[in-house]
């Protein structure tokens, strides 16, 4: 292998990794503070990836400037995923705090029926969307060409890992959600309403999810099953992070990025998906906590 | 004398067990109020109920004159009343500022109170900057009850504080809980009678989720047959 190839598969890695952060890190936060399984945390992904692309599409007519679509189609993405994230929570979630397991079927099967409504809105195919104009040149990278919009990502994925870690470390929100992923109970005696911030993790994770899926969107196309495709990474993530840790889930990522990235390469994505997948039942058999930290006391 | 808290034949289930079948108590403003009794006589269960985190189904439970049964936890604590539970409930992953910092209720609570959680707790600005898991036993104990001084709160609930700690420091709280008298109400679970009775003004004891006694603390201490029958040997 040489250097150009092993650099552009980091590069590659890189790429997933951020995109595997972007919803495994809502999952975990929701996770951690919440105790709910969101089995339906990739349709946020999913419908980020679709209103993105219908977004970019569906204004090619009136905005000749495919960079500024690109850029509104983003936002709408995450904003979509975000309302729909709020009322998923407000809704069928919050119900059901103190039954937890039904909690579960309830994600689990609105996963399914979020799926189908998108099979209903936009066909059972997928669409493959453009990239905007300015991020579809390569860039030179150690001689070898590496296309820009993966380097968008990149700089995507460590942007709001960045602003999420610094919320996480430096606001009032921030000590909260840290605090309640430790103890919930005793934030609450101490008279914070912990349910309002249940509500705005939610939104939150379900936000950057979709802005995931909108940025994956240009990268690898919308298509139904793509939600259910990245939250098994994603779970993987979580899991070998630590269910609740911040800083786990984007170390894992990152780890889980590269291993896919080189599997792919040497062998084939489907072996890559099974290695991953391996890697995650050893995790929970051996060190069931993740590597990175636990949810009781192991904090970020 | 006025009774700030006010708790009337509370009946309170976990899952399908009764665990408390009838506790009544009152704390009066300014004193300090002593819940004894065995293990598993529901004394936690109690402080637990008064807050809603495991709500009574029956009965009744008055603070500053206003019922606060059924409503949630955050709204009972934003009445004005702290606590300081068993396991200390300090955020291991967050300094000692932010374990203080996270009980505001309005901007500038901590500075506000600087002087007298400082005054009180003084060793805990040495540790500031360290993490809440780093702290020990005895220092935790005082960054919780650090923290429960922190809002403008009018009852602190205290439980078992000296657990586990060793008989030099488990002085040193019981000092401090003497000292809390001056500024807030204390109600304070403790199964060390010997301790207990030289703080306390007023006592309860509970035995299997029910109030059986209560009375001034100075006459239980004359009183070694109750003291027998529900505390067990106290030498």
């Amino acid at each position: 292998m040489t250097l150009e190839t092993l650099v552009n598969i980091c590069l590659q890695g890189l790429t997933m990794g951020m995109l595997f952060f972007l919803i495994a890190s809502g999952l975990s936060l929701i996770f951690g503070l919440m105790d709910v399984l969101n089995f339906a945390h990739g349709s946020f992904f999913m419908i980020g990836a679709y209103v993105a692309w219908a977004t970019f599409d569906g204004t090619a007519a009136i905005v000749p400037f495919s960079d500024l679509r690109f850029a509104v189609g983003l936002v709408a993405g995450a904003l979509a995923g975000g309302g729909v994230g709020a009322l998923t929570e407000w809704g069928l979630i919050r119900p059901l705090y103190k039954r937890p397991i039904f909690q579960i079927l309830m994600t689990l099967g609105l996963a399914y029926v979020f799926t189908e409504v998108i099979k209903v809105l936009w066909g059972a195919s997928g669409h493959s969307m453009a990239r905007p104009e300015s991020l579809s040149r390569a860039v030179d990278f150690l001689g070898r060409p590496f296309p820009a919009y993966r380097l968008f990502i990149i700089a995507l994925g460590l942007a709001i890992l960045l602003v999420v870690y610094v919320l996480l470390q430096r606001s009032r929100l921030g000590m909260i959600i840290r605090a309640g992923v430790e103890n919930g109970e005793m934030v609450q005696a101490l008279g914070i309403n912990v349910r309002r911030v249940f509500t705005l993790v939610f939104t939150l994770g379900a936000a950057l999810a979709a802005l995931g899926g909108a940025a994956a969107a240009p990268f690898v196309g919308v298509y139904p099953e793509i939600g259910l495709e990245y939250q098994l990474s994603a779970f993987v993530v979580v899991v070998i992070g630590g269910m609740g840790s911040f800083a786990g889930s984007a170390a894992a990522s990152i780890l889980v990025g590269l291993a896919r990235a080189f599997a792919d390469y040497q062998l084939s994505p489907l072996v890559a998906q099974a290695i991953i997948v391996t890697v995650m039942a050893v995790v929970l058999l051996l060190k069931p906590e993740g590597i990175f930290g636990a949810k009781k006391g192991g904090g970020l | 004398m006025s009774a700030l808290l006010e708790v009337q034949d509370i009946h309170t289930y976990i899952g399908q067990f009764h665990i408390l079948e009838g506790v009544s108590l009152a704390a009066n403003e300014g004193e300090v109020t002593v819940m004894l009794g065995r293990n598993g006589a529901g004394k936690t269960t109690t402080l637990r109920s008064i807050l809603g985190l495991t709500p009574p189904r029956s009965g009744s439970i008055r603070f500053a004159g206003k019922e606060v049964g059924g409503l949630p936890t955050y709204s009972v604590a934003q009445l004005g009343i702290g606590y300081v539970p068993e396991d200390r409930g300090i955020f291991t992953d967050l300094t000692v500022e932010e374990n203080l910092k996270i009980a505001e209720r309005a901007k500038g609570d901590l500075d506000r109170k600087a002087d007298l959680v400082f005054g009180l707790f003084p060793d805990l600005k040495r540790l500031y900057r360290l993490k809440g898991g780093q702290l020990s036993g005895g220092q935790q104990q005082m960054l919780a009850m650090a923290r429960a001084l922190v809002p403008d709160n009018r009852l602190l609930l205290i439980d078992e504080p000296t657990k586990g700690l060793a008989p030099v420091i488990v002085e040193k709280v019981m000092e401090t809980i003497h000292q809390l008298k001056e500024t807030i109400t204390v109600l304070l679970v403790e199964q060390n009678f010997f301790v207990a009775s030289g703080i306390g003004d007023r006592c309860y004891i509970l035995d299997v989720g029910r109030t059986v006694h209560a009375g001034a603390m100075a006459d239980l201490v004359r009183d070694e047959s109750l003291v027998q029958r529900y505390l067990g040997a106290v030498a």
